[in-house]
């Protein structure tokens, strides 16, 4: 084969290596660990659950407790369905503005004793792409 | 009536549009002039069909009609009316907005080259056209702003469009955008219709040097924009997240960066012809790559959730037949673009310009594998890791350091071969002003590497850019020209090159604001009226709450009186607002800004007692940011005002 080819093949190899190793050895600052919903964050095994984390969640309504003096939000974040509630604390008192009883969150920081203790919620930001529906009268 | 002329238009575009495409492409193959000339009035037939279509959604929006459902989506009966033109609020609107910004475009390129180019127009149509049927059918058939209300819904109002986004930023930000990237569209039309009819020489890119260009400045403008508006609007004292979607418009304007400083290698010395191929390519991939994460769902983003499934899919199908038939037609041609010439020394500009590209794509490459890594990891291990930003603070850093570094040298030194005399003799000022700086800094207590570094650096290219600007206007000196004059006129004389040194200034007063990040302060605490804060030399004087209210909005005010070193500078007034229509509370921020640093300070919390909760950020050198936006635009503004000569888009000074 022409010595493009090799290149390219070289090339690819190399990339597709790097890719694999860094992906299968994936920690250090700034990755998270990802849950698309509590229900799979509760059952992962306890060693995954130290880990820094994003949890996807909904915010039962009537959990969110501000302690404006002590500088922390608790609440609790379900599946969509209401199953498997977690208990978090946000350390900070500045939630984001669509951060409400219902509200669609992702919660980032890691699980300690019970409880998930946030550095980030971050609630969704009102999606310009997703069609609403519901009548208004 | 409007509405419904604007709704048949639509798919009629999409048709004229697919027989231009193939009008041309026979016209070319089978050498009738007559048939690219009907692809030619079929282009301007498609735009003014798309003029329509947008009438249509905008009188649709002005027209309160609610029984469209993109309508009922982004609009609201008492939505001031600035912000009910503002179409590209949705996503229907906005996939409009894209298919008629590359219907204007195929226009412009129609008419630019009536007498030019005739080899290249047919296949400049047809890939263009390409773009507008696949946009277009999208729109037309797929996600329509003419699509009515499911059958048995009635709205007497719309949603409205989310308060965040009414902000007068928000309404220029996308369509800047756009522009950037269908811009690029145009150079990419060029280098495929190149490739397909085998005129590989500098033909293509020359003609479409001013696309590229101003495809690459809006672009620009479109970050700095979306950044202020984070900045001022989303209370998190920050202006750029690394969120997916960020990144997304990041990436194409890297790989444009390389191009239209790699094409200034393949002109003067006919290298990298095969390279400048593959980078315009590779920078339109990933325009319409941006457009599919975005709107697919396929990585998480905190500016949205959606998971579209299949549409996405849509999306990355046009993308990868995009890509594959791009490259087929690059490595068929390969063997004819092979330059003859070769690197004389790695003391040169072109080495300079080499190192920038691999600079560039290695920034390219960290943001690509930091933005799409939560999808190749759940592909491969089963688990969807995400990427914040420490990731891409963390390597970005540092190719910066070395890319601020060529943008100093790089003009400093010769084509081909520089000799170490001159290269020295360039370098003492700058390096001069440099350490002197580095010097002060550690001096005044600023012991970190990273922003000691940056600044040194930035004064290090700032000293090179008024070092050649000094040169130039003192050689025309000498010609008894006064300084004014000769200071114009070597900008006129040289646009490319003055005006693009005053885009690199630009770039490192950003790189400046930048470095202030480091130093960035966050603090919370609460206030009961009446109480005081010190915190970073400023005092803040909580007075009182007081209760704000508008047609759409109710909510309070914190009245906060700030000093500096004991002394009033004025009142800060950040608000919580709760909109009535989308039910929906928002935190407006206050900012005290000044040339070091900005105060910045949001209400997060009111108690029934009145106590304040307050959250401050003091961030150094962030309006240094927006100065350099301001430079850029006027660098910009420089090198792409027009030369006045007719022929000139072939051939430009320096």
């Amino acid at each position: 084969m022409s010595k493009g080819v090799q290149i390219a093949i070289a090339a690819l190899t190399v990339f597709a290596g790097v890719v694999i190793v860094l992906t299968l050895g994936a920690s250090g600052e700034g990755t998270f660990r990802y849950y698309a919903d509590v229900s799979s964050f509760a059952t992962a095994p306890a060693s995954e659950l130290a880990q820094a984390a994003r949890v996807h969640g909904f915010v039962t309504a009537g959990t969110i407790a501000r302690d404006l003096g002590a500088g922390h939000v608790d609440f609790q974040i379900a599946d969509k369905s209401g199953a498997h509630a977690l208990p978090v604390r946000y350390l900070g008192i500045d939630t984001p503005d669509m951060f409400k009883d219902g509200a669609e969150v992702v919660v980032e920081g890691h699980f300690e004793s019970g409880t998930f203790l946030a550095e980030r919620v971050m609630a969704k930001c009102p999606s310009k792409y997703e069609a609403k529906t519901g009548a208004k009268t | 009536m409007l509405v419904t002329l604007g709704g048949l238009a639509l798919p009629l575009a999409v048709f004229f549009a697919f027989y231009a495409g193939v009008i041309a492409a026979v016209g070319a193959l089978r050498n009738r002039p007559e048939f690219v000339r009907s692809a030619e009035r079929a282009v301007i037939a498609v735009f003014a069909l798309l003029v329509l279509a947008m009438i249509g959604v905008e009188a649709a929006l002005i027209g309160d009609r609610f029984d469209l459902a993109f309508v009922a989506q982004i609009s609201a009966r008492e939505q001031p009316l600035i912000f009910k033109l503002a179409l590209w609020g949705g996503q229907a609107g906005s996939l409009l907005l894209w298919t008629f910004m590359l219907g204007l475009m195929s226009f412009l390129v129609v008419l630019q080259n009536r007498r030019r180019n005739r080899t290249l127009i047919p296949w400049v149509i047809a890939v263009m056209m390409v773009n507008v049927v696949f946009f277009g059918s999208i729109v037309s058939w797929v996600s329509s702003p003419y699509a009515p209300l499911p059958a048995g819904q009635a709205w007497s109002s719309g949603q409205g469009m989310n308060p965040l986004l009414q902000h007068p930023v928000m309404l220029i930000h996308p369509p800047i955008l756009y522009t950037g990237f269908i811009g690029m569209s145009v150079p990419f039309a060029f280098a495929a219709a190149a490739l397909i009819t085998g005129e590989l020489g500098t033909t293509w890119f020359k003609t479409t040097r001013r696309w590229a260009l101003t495809g690459w400045f809006f672009l620009g403008c479109g970050f700095v924009l979306g950044g202020r508006w984070a900045y001022e609007v989303l209370g998190w004292g920050g202006y750029w997240g690394w969120d997916p979607v960020e990144n997304s418009s990041l990436m194409p304007w890297l790989a444009g960066t390389a191009f239209i400083h790699s094409v200034m290698i393949q002109e003067k010395r006919g290298m990298l012809k095969i390279w400048n191929f593959a980078l315009i390519g590779l920078a339109y991939a990933l325009c319409v790559m941006g457009t599919f994460l975005t709107r697919s769902g396929v990585v998480q983003s905190v500016h949205a959730f959606a998971n579209a499934g299949w549409f996405g899919d849509l999306f990355l199908g046009y993308v990868l037949v995009l890509a594959v038939g791009y490259a087929a037609l690059l490595i068929w041609r390969v063997p004819e673009l092979r330059s003859q010439t070769r690197l004389d020394s790695m003391l040169s500009r072109e080495a300079a310009f080499l190192l920038n590209n691999y600079a560039f794509m290695a920034l390219l490459a960290i943001v690509f594998y930091g933005t799409l890594y939560p999808v190749v990891s759940e592909a491969i291990t089963g688990h969807r890791i995400q990427i914040g930003p420490p990731f891409f603070q963390r390597y970005v850093g540092p190719v910066a350091i070395f890319l601020l570094f060529l943008t100093g040298v790089g003009p400093l030194l010769a084509w081909r071969r520089a000799t170490w005399v001159n290269v020295r003799k360039s370098f003492v000022w700058p390096a001069s002003i440099s350490a002197l700086t580095a010097l002060a800094l550690l001096v005044f207590g600023m012991r970190r590497f990273y922003p000691v570094a940056f600044l040194a650096l930035c004064a290090f290219v700032a000293g090179t850019i008024l070092e050649e600007y000094w040169r130039g206007v003192r050689s025309r000196m000498r010609r008894g020209e006064s300084p004014f004059t000769a200071l114009v006129q070597l900008v006129r004389r040289n646009r490319r090159r003055y005006g693009g040194y005053v885009v690199h200034l630009a770039v490192v007063l950003m790189f400046v604001g930048f470095a202030g990040a480091v130093f960035n302060l966050e603090e919370t605490k609460v206030l009961a009226p009446g109480e005081k804060w010190d915190l970073a030399g400023y005092t803040v004087e909580y007075r009182q709450p007081r209760p704000v209210s508008s047609p759409h909005y109710a909510g309070a005010v914190a009245r906060l009186a700030l000093y500096q070193h004991g002394k009033p500078v004025g009142m800060l007034l950040p608000e919580k607002r709760m909109y009535f229509q989308q039910e929906q509370p928002t935190t407006i921020p206050a900012v005290w800004s000044g040339i070091d640093q900005d105060f910045y300070v949001i209400l997060a919390g009111l108690e029934p007692d009145q106590r304040a909760a307050l959250k401050v950020y003091v961030n150094p050198l962030v309006n240094w940011i927006w100065i350099g936006g301001l430079v850029f635009v006027f660098g910009n503004t420089l090198l792409l005002w027009p030369t006045g000569s007719r022929e000139n888009s072939g051939r430009e000074a320096a």
